[in-house]
């Protein structure tokens, strides 16, 4: 360690990314490049009966037009789950279903070359909310076509009708939450060009490049090894990102068809439709608990609205279960959750996938009974903390930071002298979680690593790193560049970061699950510390030590007793090239075998290491407006040890603004004809700067044995408890329950006078 | 927060309002309306079935040809697609026109109510040579010829606020005989407030049952004179009107007619008819508005073939000369014109802020400004901050501060923040959350923003920070004398 890792420092890519130097996605521009726009299903559900787009191609500046039958080859993230067409072929699922896609010489040109396109519907009965998933099985959006489930999963773990039975107390509520979006400032964006020597190049805002190589080679039946994958820096993601996308594969195809660079850029009207964010859910929970808190049984009953398509359905279905077993819980459990197909934009994964809902139901669940029994809500999560290094449903636990998550939350927001004694009108909540950093397995099985590096190191004295891991704005590439300086000694400007080029780049598997810097990060550190190791041997000769005691520091190699005959870094990388010839290595890391339960869906939810949170808010709430203000956000997150401390807190207030956003503002709702509420940032309301409260983020150190320099996630767990601590807060300003989200001023007043007319 | 709108316990009606859409008929009528094509017609005419509206005008069959093929077109449209709607087309009061409607209903095989208007009042009677006697023989004729076709027959009585009481009682009557299952109240209001559409219309009701005709509904259509269109409605409603007409945008002959976006969201306010989602009244108002709006529809068209303009202005201080379209916006010759990419398009309805760029000092939106209105102005963006090695103390703070994850909003806010601090050198953090709540962040959840800006506000400008580069230790030995030169 030589002085970077765990300083605050600047993240040093910002300045360049933002004078238009680096380029996102839409700041590229090839020459004789073409535009494309896709024509989109003005029905949630209708089988297209005729079209013809004669009248779109005779417009002058119409290049091309594509429709569902030019490609024809399904796909989706899940290998199991493909059930997407690049365009419709035969039913459009959601209003926002692609069409067909013109490619013009400009993008108004091909926007109103979509107008002319005429296609006969056929309109079919629509399911717009989870009752009618259920209730009419005959409409058939399942993959059966005998009913509109998506995935069914149940699970039990130990006698939880037993345990209930034995309870002192039972607990049972039901919880709604609605639909969130992402909203990435930048919306989604694709360009592509196909050389005249057959290589398709396609970049992207994806969070998973190598995910959407091996969909195109898919849809477009061209050999991967036809194809080059580039993801420029991305304007936020937050999950939206995470699955190849039909316009993806449309320009594609369209610089195929037409033989010039073709670029797509959605509208901020279509990145609502395209959507994949979070799922809203019923919940019911009942949770049992014996007189001194201590829980005995959870039993949660889940009905997931999935929207139009699978996307990583499967996981989300065993996500709203499987990561509620930590960090305060229960001996026995069960859960039963159903995803339902509905004729409404596709839902996804967004930060905190699957398990951001579920949290909400347990945590004010828990602090129903702390107040029930009298206990401090903070209290009865101790007396719950999951002891050991295993959870009931098979998790592996390697490093635990959660009571000094908790400890410090309650001593920072001063919960014991101020909780319940601040006066009508303002309260404190508690509410904790943990969550995985990275999934333990691949999506699709295989036994390559899952994150890599190549380090190529220069005689001027820069390293370069060959990253395939997806920089979305969390700071991966700092991150690495930061592990590789620190080992080395080298400043932080000598290292420079090549990310996500599939040509370029060893392959990483994306930006999901919080795998980045568990995953990338210990990817690195084996490739740095060969590097390293001759580096030191090359300088051990060169002053006739033993290797041993050699060691690095800021900008030199030095040798104990010798420290005055030090070496600069440049000059021992120049010593090590001479003596071992040109330097490089490569890293990866690859996940230990056989983790999780041996049940069936067992390893889903399964990670190498999870991380803690604990949140405690404090809020405001107006009784004459139903206005609810979060003053301030407490939020200690153990990522196992802070590399770049200055990330990790961005990460965390970042995190607990979208969950109170979510608390109280957003909703993703979908009306009677499939149609989006208000798909604009005027209706789906997002902070401002006038909207937010403080945030207090503190960082815990578990130290994780298998993490990179102890390492954990950082990027989603921080989001899952602050949503309910905010619910319980408001508990303990007015005394009233919110079990549906958001806690929008209507429903607090509904709620107060209900309470009244008690 | 106290409500007066809710103090009065009474409801404002016991009936129940039927919505009469004029928008292709009255609304067309408007010196600002363009004749759209029927394929842009039947757009709107699903817009109105979307909104809710209950009655839709298919025009006035008997103005020509092509009217009378767009009524039938729409009715058809309205029968094959099971639209929610009831079609109605206006006629004068002579059976030639009503034989008109009468056809549109039999092609399309579905019911379609006849308006049949007529002027009453005693100074249209004496501008157009008219005799009451005249006038009943009208009524009588028109009612006849629905009857016969087969239709609900409307009277619409022109100008009413004008006409007296004995003149209107016997009108009635004779509607009343010649079969009317509706009179239409009053299309010019002239004078008349709500005080008079109130007495006008509780008379109109009165005597509707004076003559034993109470089942025949009574609609309104009243101008907007004077501005009054909306109240006169409402106030109808209140005086026990049946229905409501209105049309797209306030469109209508003469001064216009009640806006229909407005008395849908109106009515649903007081309870009287089902709330209808703002997005669906947005998406009615610019179907429609589009469409026949003149100003706009000509851009529309024009937007292909408009002359290019000159446009020189200064950018980040450099003069620029371009020739552009009239309709291209600011963000779109920075970005793609000056390959200025560092001003962002994040959403480009002027919602996120991502494209703020400065105009003579002030923070606008790019995405809303016309390239062309800058002509003369100097416009400052992201790039104008300088680099390397001299960072300007904006971005550096940012830099340090965690101010930006993604980067994507961070252009916009910077601009937003030089414009802050060019008037506001040392602003307080409230001044500074103000002055970029119009920027949109997703990642950071603004707290370092705001750090960063208060930390740039208290820099030091001069020196500015000098960025720790790499390398900067020993350059390359100096190269020895060229050897040819020393000779």
């Amino acid at each position: 360690m030589t002085g970077l890792v765990g300083k605050p420092g600047r993240r040093g890519d910002l300045v360049r990314r933002v004078r238009g130097e680096v380029c996102f996605t839409d700041d590229l521009r090839l020459p004789r490049m073409l535009f494309a726009k896709i024509l989109r299903s003005p029905h949630p559900h209708a089988r297209i009966v005729g079209l013809d787009a004669t009248k779109a191609l005779a417009l002058p500046g119409v290049v091309a037009v594509l429709t569902g039958k030019d490609l024809p080859v399904r796909f989706g993230i899940i290998p199991w789950t493909p059930d997407e067409h690049s365009l419709v072929v035969e039913k459009a699922r959601f209003v926002g279903d692609g069409v067909a896609a013109i490619a013009a010489l400009d993008e108004r040109t091909a926007a109103r070359a979509c107008e002319l396109v005429e296609v006969t519907w056929e309109v079919l009965p629509p399911v717009l909310d989870l009752d009618t998933a259920r209730d009419q099985p005959a409409i058939g959006l399942g993959a059966s076509g005998k009913d509109n489930v998506s995935k069914v999963v149940d699970l039990a773990f130990g006698d939880v009708d037993a345990a209930l039975r034995g309870s002192a107390l039972v607990v049972e509520g039901d919880y709604h939450f609605e639909g969130t979006a992402h909203a990435p400032i930048e919306t989604h964006c694709a360009l592509a060009r196909y050389d005249s020597d057959g290589l398709l190049t396609v970049w992207s805002t994806t969070q998973v490049p190598h995910y959407l190589h091996r969909e195109l080679s898919r849809v477009l039946q061209l050999s991967p090894a036809r194809i080059r994958v580039i993801q420029p820096p991305v304007g936020g993601a937050f999950g939206g990102k995470s699955e190849p996308f039909g316009h993806e594969m449309v320009v594609a195809k369209l610089a195929m068809v037409t033989g010039r660079p073709v670029k797509i850029l959605l509208t901020r009207e279509e990145e609502f439709y395209v959507h994949r964010g979070r799922h809203p859910m019923r919940m019911h929970f009942a949770v049992g608990a014996q007189r001194d808190g201590k829980l005995t049984a959870v039993d949660a009953k889940t009905d997931i609205d999935g929207g139009a398509y699978s996307s990583f359905g499967l996981v989300t279905t065993y996500y709203s279960g499987q990561l509620l077993t930590l960090p305060s819980f229960a001996p026995n459990y069960r859960f039963s959750s159903t995803r339902y197909f509905t004729t409404k934009p596709p839902c996804g994964p967004k930060r905190g996938h699957g398990s951001v809902q579920p949290r909400f139901a347990f945590e004010i669940t828990l602090d129903k009974i702390a107040v029930e029994l009298g206990l401090d809500p903070i209290e009865i999560r101790r007396t719950n903390a999951v002891p050991g290094n295993s959870t009931l449903n098979g998790m592996r636990i390697t490093s635990n930071g959660y009571l000094e998550c908790l400890a410090r939350v309650e001593a920072a927001s001063q919960w014991k002298e101020r909780r319940s004694k601040l006066g009508f009108g303002r309260g404190l909540g508690v509410a904790s979680s943990a969550y995985i950093s990275g999934t333990n397995y691949p999506i699709y099985p295989n036994e390559m690593p899952q994150s890599a590096v190549q380090l190529k190191v220069d005689r001027s004295g820069v390293v370069t790193v060959f990253n395939g891991a997806s920089e979305i704005g969390q700071g991966t590439d700092t991150l690495l560049a930061t592990i590789v300086a620190d080992e080395l000694g080298l400043d932080l400007g000598c290292v420079r970061v090549v990310s996500a080029d599939s040509d370029l780049c060893p392959v990483d598997l994306g930006a999901y699950s919080s795998r980045g810097t568990f995953m990338n990060g210990n990817a690195c550190l084996m490739a740095v510390r060969e590097v390293k190791h001759k580096l030191v041997t090359a300088v051990a000769e060169k002053l006739a030590v033993p290797p041993a005691d050699v060691f690095v520091t800021r900008g030199f190699l030095a040798a104990r007793g010798l420290e005055n005959q030090a070496i600069p870094v440049d000059e021992a990388i120049r010593l090590a090239e001479a003596r071992f010839g040109t330097l490089g290595a490569t890293g990866w890391y690859k996940s230990p075998p056989g983790l999780g339960g041996s049940y069936r869906g067992g390893t889903i939810g399964a990670s190498p290491a999870y991380s803690f949170t604990a949140h405690v808010a404090e809020v405001k709430v107006d009784v004459e407006t139903g206005f609810v203000e979060v003053v301030k956000v407490w939020c200690a997150h153990d990522c196992g040890k802070a590399i770049c401390p200055s990330l990790v807190e961005g990460q965390i207030e970042g995190s607990v603004y979208m969950g109170v956003a979510e608390a109280l503002l957003e909703e993703h709702l979908v009306d009677h004809r499939g149609l989006h509420a208000g798909p604009n940032f005027l209706d789906y309301r997002i902070p401002t700067s006038l909207d937010v409260g403080d945030v207090e983020a503190l960082i815990v150190e578990s130290i994780d044995p298998e993490g990179p320099l102890g390492a954990k996630e950082a990027g989603e767990g921080p989001l899952h408890s602050s949503i309910p601590a905010v619910a319980n807060a408001i508990f303990d300003a007015v005394g009233i329950r919110l079990d549906r989200l958001p806690f929008s001023p209507a429903r607090v007043l509904a709620a107060l006078e209900a309470k009244r007319s008690v | 927060m106290y409500d007066w709108n809710r103090v009065e316990a009474r409801s404002w009606t016991g009936r129940s309002i039927a919505l009469v859409d004029e928008t292709l008929r009255d609304g067309l009528q408007s010196p600002s309306a363009i004749d759209p094509p029927i394929e842009v017609k039947l757009r709107i005419l699903h817009a109105m079935a979307d909104l809710g509206v209950d009655i839709a005008s298919v025009g006035l069959p008997a103005a020509g040809a092509r009217t009378q093929r767009d009524a039938n077109a729409l009715a058809t449209e309205i029968a094959r697609q099971r639209l929610p709607l009831r079609a109605s087309a206006a006629a004068r009061t002579v059976a030639s026109d009503v034989e008109a409607v009468v056809e549109i209903s039999q092609r399309a095989g579905i019911p379609v109510d006849c308006y049949a208007f007529l002027g009453s009042s005693p100074i249209r009677l004496y501008v157009e040579s008219w005799s009451s006697g005249w006038l009943v023989e009208r009524v009588r004729a028109a009612g006849e010829a629905a009857r016969k076709g087969n239709l609900a027959f409307c009277l619409v009585l022109e100008d009413t606020t004008r006409t007296r009481p004995e003149a209107l009682h016997e009108l009635f009557s004779v509607a009343v005989d010649a079969g009317a299952v509706r009179i239409c109240l009053c299309d010019t209001v002239g004078h008349a407030d709500v005080r008079g559409t109130r007495a006008l219309v509780e008379f109109a009701r009165s005597t509707l049952v004076e003559i034993g005709a109470p089942h025949v509904q009574l609609d309104w259509h009243g101008h907007n004179d004077r501005g009054l269109a909306l109240g006169n409605a409402l106030a109808a409603v209140r005086a026990g009107v049946d229905g409501v007409h209105g049309c797209a945008g306030g469109f209508g002959e003469r001064t216009g007619n009640v806006p229909m976006e407005h008395l849908v969201a109106q009515l649903a306010e007081l309870r009287i008819r089902a709330a209808v989602p703002k997005p669906v009244i947005a998406a009615y108002a610019r179907t429609a508005l589009t469409a026949i709006d003149s100003s706009h529809a000509a851009h529309t068209q024009r937007q292909n073939t408009e002359p290019l303009v000159p446009l020189s202005f200064r950018v980040n201080g450099d003069a620029v000369d371009l020739a552009v379209r009239p309709s291209r916006t600011l963000l779109e010759v920075l970005r793609y014109d000056l390959d200025l990419v560092g001003t962002k398009q994040g959403c480009d309805q002027g919602e996120c802020g991502a494209c703020t760029v400065l105009v003579d000092g002030e923070p606008v939106l790019s995405c809303l400004t016309l390239a062309a209105s800058t002509a003369g102005h100097d416009v400052t963006t992201v790039e104008s901050l300088s680099g390397a090695p001299k960072l300007d103390p904006l971005l550096d703070a940012f830099d340090h501060h965690g101010a930006g994850q993604c980067g994507f909003c961070t252009s916009g806010m910077l601009v937003a923040a030089k414009g802050l601090l060019a008037h506001t050198p040392r602003p307080s953090r409230r001044e500074i959350q103000h002055a970029i709540s119009g920027n949109l962040c997703r990642c950071t959840g603004y707290g370092p923003i705001v750090d960063a800006i208060e930390a740039a506000s208290l820099a030091p400008m001069d020196p500015a920070p000098v960025l720790p580069l790499p390398g900067a230790g020993p350059m390359p030995a100096a190269l020895p004398p060229h050897a040819s030169r020393s000779k």
